[in-house]
C-alpha cells in the first residue's frame, strides 16, 4: 500500500484527507503534521511514498520550500501541493522545485484520488489556470507576468527605487508598470492597488 | 576733465560690496586665523541668529555651526561637515567651508545656502514616510487576515459538503428502510454514515492551537519526547522566536543524532530569557558545519537583538539568549 503523509494545519482539511487515503484501500495514512517544517525530519525517519503538502502551513513554514527540500533530498518521494490560495505564482515555484502535481483543495473525494493515482502513476497533475480573482476592476487573468512581479514587490510597501533594484530593472518600468495596473485596475493610487492586490490573493509574499 | 577711468574704478569698488551684501547667500572670506576679510550683510545676519552675535572670528563661528549650541529657537537638522541649522524664522541654511588660494595665500571661504525649500520637502517626505509605514503595516495585517479568511472558507466548503453528504445519507437510509431491503443494502450507507460523523467529529474536536501544542505533536510524530523546564515568556514575539530554535532543534535531533527526547530549559534573567536546547543523541563528531537551518535562524535572533550559541562537547547544545521589553519583563 502507497504510504501517505498528510502535511495541513486546518483540522477539517486535514480529517477530510485523512478520511480520503483511508477509505481508498490503496492509500496507507502514514502521518499528519500541521507545519511543513518538520516533513523532511519525518521522511528521512519513516517510509513514505507520497506527501499531500499544504502552503501555508503552521509555524509559518511554507510547504513550497520545504516541498522543493525533500525532493532534493529524497527525490523518489511524490509530492502533491494542495492549496487553496489563488497567488498564482505557486504553480511556478511548484514546478521549480520539482513538485509532482499541484491541486486546488476540492471537498471532492473523487477528483483528489484521481490526482494521486495519476501522480503515483509517474504523471504530473498541473491546473491550467489559477482560480479567477479580481483586482479592482481587473481579473487576475488579465495581469502580464511583469506586471504581477511589480505587484508582488509593491506588497512590501518600499520605493520604485528599491523595487527596482530587486528586479533588476529601471525605476521608470517600475513606475510604468505600477501606472498602467492602476490604470487597467480603475484604483487610483498604489496604495489602493497594493490593499487590492494583497485581498485577493493574486499574489503572495509570505510563503 | 574727469578720469572715466578712476571713475569706474570707484563705482567698482563700492559696487562689489554692495553686490556682495545683496547676494542671497551669506558670505565670508577670512585669514587661516580667522580674522575676518570680507563678510556679506546676510552672513553677518546669520551669525546673530545661529549664535546671538556678531561674526568677528570665522573660525570661532564654523566651530559654533558645526558643534556649538544654537541659539534659542534655532536648530541644527544635519550635523557633519556640511550643517543645515533652520532658524526661527523657519528659513533653513546650509554652511559649507572652503580653503582657496588667493594670490598664493589661503583663504577661508564660508557660504550660507538657503535651502529652506528643500527642508520642506524633507519634512514632508518624513511625514509620507511615516503614512505609508502605517499604510504598509495595515496591508501586512490584511495578508494575515486573508490566510485566516481563506481557511474559514475552506472550512465552510467542507461543512457544506458533508451536509449535503448527510441529506443522500439520509435519502439512501429512508428508501432502503421503506423498501425493506436486506443488511446487503444496508451496508454501504452505513459506511456513508461512519464517515460522516467522524468527519464532524473531527471539526467538533478542533480547538485553537498554540504553536507549543504543534511543536509537541510534531516531535510525537517525529517519535521525539519533548521536555519543556521553565515558562516561556509570555511575550508573543519573543515565545515565537524561542519556538522556532526549538523547531530547529529538532530537526537537528532527528535528523544528525537521532534523538529521541529533547530538552529545553528556559530562564530569566531581568531584561532577557535564555533557553538551553539538548538532546539525548549521539554527540556529533568533531565541529558542527552550520548549515542552512542554523545560519537562518541565527540572522533572525540577531535580527531582534538575542544571540545564539553552538557548543558540540561533551554534547550538542544550543543556547538561545533574547531581550525581552521592559513592560513585560516586569510583569
Amino acid at each position: 500500500m502507497t504510504k501517505v503523509l498528510i502535511v495541513e494545519d486546518d483540522p477539517m482539511a486535514q480529517s477530510l484527507m485523512e478520511l480520503f487515503v483511508k477509505n481508498s484501500g490503496r492509500y496507507e495514512l502514514a502521518a499528519c503534521i500541521e507545519s511543513a517544517a518538520f516533513a523532511l525530519s519525518y521522511c528521512m525517519q519513516n517510509r513514505v511514498d507520497l506527501i499531500l503538502m499544504d502552503v501555508c502551513t503552521a509555524l509559518d513554514a511554507s510547504g513550497l520550500m520545504e516541498a522543493a527540500k525533500i525532493k532534493a533530498r529524497l527525490p523518489d518521494i511524490k509530492i502533491i501541493i494542495v492549496t487553496s490560495q489563488p497567488e498564482c505564482d505557486f504553480i511556478q515555484r511548484a514546478r521549480m522545485g520539482s513538485v509532482d502535481s499541484f491541486w486546488y483543495k476540492t471537498p471532492r473525494e473523487g477528483e483528489m484520488l484521481g490526482v494521486m493515482d495519476r501522480t503515483m502513476a509517474g504523471e504530473h497533475i498541473y491546473p491550467d489556470t489559477t482560480p479567477e480573482v479580481m483586482v479592482g476592476g481587473l481579473s487576475s487573468r488579465e495581469f502580464t507576468a511583469r506586471e504581477l512581479e511589480v505587484l508582488r514587490e509593491l506588497l512590501t510597501g518600499d520605493s520604485n527605487a528599491q523595487i527596482a533594484e530587486r528586479l533588476g530593472i529601471s525605476e521608470k518600468n517600475v513606475r510604468n508598470y505600477v501606472s498602467s495596473m492602476m490604470a487597467k485596475t480603475g484604483l487610483d493610487t498604489r496604495t489602493k492597488l497594493a490593499v487590492a492586490a494583497d485581498r485577493s490573493g493574486i499574489v503572495n509574499k509570505d510563503f | 576733465m574727469r578720469n572715466p577711468f578712476m571713475t569706474r574704478e570707484r563705482l567698482a569698488r563700492s559696487s562689489v560690496k554692495e553686490s556682495f551684501d545683496n547676494l542671497p547667500m551669506g558670505m565670508c572670506f577670512a585669514n587661516p586665523h580667522g580674522f575676518v576679510l570680507l563678510l556679506n550683510r546676510r552672513m553677518s545676519g546669520l551669525s546673530h541668529a545661529v549664535t546671538g552675535s556678531a561674526l568677528q572670528d570665522a573660525e570661532a563661528f564654523w566651530t559654533a555651526v558645526t558643534e556649538g549650541a544654537p541659539a534659542p529657537g534655532a536648530e541644527r537638522i544635519r550635523y557633519g561637515t556640511a550643517p543645515v541649522i533652520r532658524l526661527p524664522d523657519g528659513t533653513a541654511w546650509a554652511f559649507s567651508r572652503h580653503v582657496l588660494t588667493l594670490e598664493g595665500k589661503p583663504v577661508t571661504q564660508l557660504v550660507a545656502s538657503d535651502v529652506t525649500e528643500l527642508d520642506d520637502a524633507r519634512l514632508k517626505l518624513c511625514e509620507a514616510n511615516a503614512k505609508l509605514k502605517v499604510m504598509n503595516d495595515r496591508l501586512k495585517q490584511y495578508g494575515k487576515d486573508l490566510i485566516e479568511v481563506t481557511a474559514r472558507e475552506e472550512r465552510l466548503d467542507t461543512k457544506v459538503r458533508i451536509h449535503d453528504e448527510l441529506g443522500r445519507a439520509l435519502l439512501a437510509t429512508r428508501r432502503c428502510l421503506g423498501e425493506n431491503e436486506g443488511d446487503e443494502a444496508a451496508a454501504p450507507i452505513l459506511e456513508l454514515w461512519r464517515r460522516d460523523i467522524s468527519a464532524l467529529r473531527g471539526s467538533a474536536e478542533a480547538k485553537p492551537r498554540t504553536t507549543m501544542t504543534v511543536l509537541a505533536d510534531a516531535a510525537r510524530t517525529l517519535g521525539v519526547s519533548l521536555r519543556v523546564e521553565g515558562e516561556l515568556p509570555a511575550e508573543k514575539g519573543a515565545e515565537t522566536l524561542l519556538l522556532s530554535a526549538v523547531s530547529e532543534a529538532l530537526n537537528n535531533a532527528v535528523r544528525h543524532a537521532g534523538a529521541k527526547s529533547l530538552t529545553v530549559v528556559l530562564s530569566r534573567s531581568p531584561g532577557a530569557v535564555c533557553a538551553g536546547i539538548t538532546n539525548d543523541g549521539a554527540p556529533p563528531e568533531g565541529e558542527i558545519a552550520e548549515g542552512g537551518g542554523l545560519t537562518a535562524l541565527r540572522r533572525v535572533l540577531e535580527a531582534n537583538g538575542g544571540t545564539l550559541e553552538i557548543s558540540s562537547a561533551p554534547v550538542f547544545k544550543m543556547t538561545v539568549t533574547l531581550p525581552l521589553s521592559e513592560e513585560v519583563a516586569s510583569r
